[in-house]
């Protein structure tokens, strides 16, 4: 009896520990998408989203999304990063992203929270904006996960 | 001996994977600590991607800039039939979901509900008989009859379904074509209305669609690498060159004659798709 339990312990204890090294984020991507799209109620309607789907590499990138905004209509922005192992940064700019003149409306690290995955933006104006991901190096090989962005609209 | 030889052995090996487990975790934890460095790369034409405004949401615009309801212009539904090639089912499940859009801002709830049936036609010719699934469509439309807020808020869910189906079936490549049709339509639409009872607001949103071409000729280069979207994009390029004179400055519009111009080759190429 007693080699039993001991052995079962000792069994169980393996598994555990498999379930951990093997945990990943996992990016359901139309879970996540469906996490924000409440959050557009009861003022704004969807327009559109686009999931982003990272793979870290050893140097740091970015990627983008050209938004076309049009002019008098108040817009929302949502973000959720749940689907990303590590942070990155997310920028919106009035500008593309090569311009020297671009202004950042909103910057991600400025409000980002622990434990706290969904983010929202306003913009005051509504011209072309650029959303930016900066993706930072990782040493880690095969790590990936996604961001999705959603849009809202208000007549 | 043995026994305790076997007890001390796994109790060894249980433990290095305990400390193997909680040293992942650590490295984790400290990564999520860790400042996102600042990088200034420059983010090259490659890594962008190019977000296309719903078809509803541009109609709603130009509904309330002036955009009334005319009978009889929109796509006949009887024309689906025609549409046999992947190509054009695409185009013109855009157009229709156009059409659509366009009765449903206008209060024509079974003109809408008839494009609704004829999308889903086109969507099991195209294999995306899911989109329209399980969502009882038809139903909330009719028990949603000049409830205006709640019948666009269906068209919205319907884009949701769209969209979210497009992505999860790698169908990235489908959805610029779709809205390609779209924007077509709701440009006709726009241009024909305008032709009938000039409104200077509306002139403007027609205008203000150069933003959005930009975006949609980008997102069609990006998926044509088998050249299958040469002509569409010819097509579109000599619709945005009507609006080169915008980047002279902020203040620049259309002249009357501009306009004219737009209407006619924007009138032309709708026709053009519709008709295969």
């Amino acid at each position: 009896m007693k080699k039993i339990i001991f052995y079962s312990t000792i069994l169980v204890l393996l598994l555990t520990t498999t379930a951990l090294k093997l945990e990943e984020v996992q990016c359901v991507a139309a879970d996540l998408k469906k996490e924000l799209t409440p959050l557009l109620k009861p003022e704004y309607k969807y327009d559109s989203s686009k999931i982003t789907r990272v793979l870290y590499k050893k140097e740091a990138f970015q990627s983008g999304i050209e938004v076309p905004l049009f002019m008098g209509e108040k817009y929302r922005f949502l973000f959720n990063t749940a689907g990303l192992p590590k942070d990155i940064e997310i920028n919106i700019y009035d500008k593309k992203p090569t311009s020297k003149k671009k202004t950042a409306l909103f910057t991600l690290s400025n409000v980002r929270e622990a434990g706290k995955n969904i983010y929202s933006f306003e913009p005051e104006k509504s011209k072309k904006m650029y959303v930016v991901y900066t993706i930072p190096a990782t040493e880690e090989e095969d790590l990936k996960g996604c961001v999705v962005f959603l849009l809202g609209y208000k007549l | 001996m043995i026994l305790m030889k076997n007890k001390i052995f796994f109790t060894l090996l249980s433990s290095s994977f305990l400390w193997f487990a909680c040293e992942s975790n650590n490295e984790k934890v400290t990564s999520e600590e860790e400042v996102v460095e600042e990088v200034e790369v420059a983010t090259e034409e490659e890594s962008m991607s190019y977000l296309l405004p719903s078809p509803l949401q541009i109609a709603e615009i130009f509904k309330n800039s002036g955009l009334t309801y005319i009978g009889d212009l929109t796509n006949s539904t009887d024309l689906a039939a025609s549409y046999n090639t992947k190509y054009s089912q695409k185009l013109n499940f855009g157009v229709y979901s156009a059409d659509m859009a366009y009765c449903i801002i206008n209060n024509q709830t079974q003109s809408a509900i008839n494009y609704l049936s004829t999308l889903r036609g086109l969507s099991e010719k195209m294999w995306m008989t899911d989109v329209f699934n399980t969502m009882g469509l038809s139903k909330r439309l009719e028990n949603n009859v000049g409830e205006q807020d709640s019948l666009t808020t269906i068209m919205a869910d319907l884009q949701i379904r769209l969209d979210n189906y497009l992505d999860e079936n790698g169908m990235g490549y489908t959805g610029p074509v779709i809205f390609a049709g779209a924007w077509i339509e709701t440009m006709y639409l726009g241009a024909k209305v305008n032709q009938a009872n000039s409104n200077e607001k509306l002139i403007y949103r027609l205008t203000e669609q150069s933003v959005v071409l930009e975006n949609l000729l980008k997102a069609l280069e990006q998926i044509n690498e088998d050249n299958d979207f040469d002509e569409l994009i010819a097509d579109l390029k000599v619709i945005n060159e009507n609006f080169d004179v915008l980047e002279e400055s902020e203040e620049a519009k259309l002249s009357n004659e501009q306009v004219e111009k737009l209407s006619v080759q924007i009138i032309d190429l709708r026709n053009k798709i519709i008709k295969n």
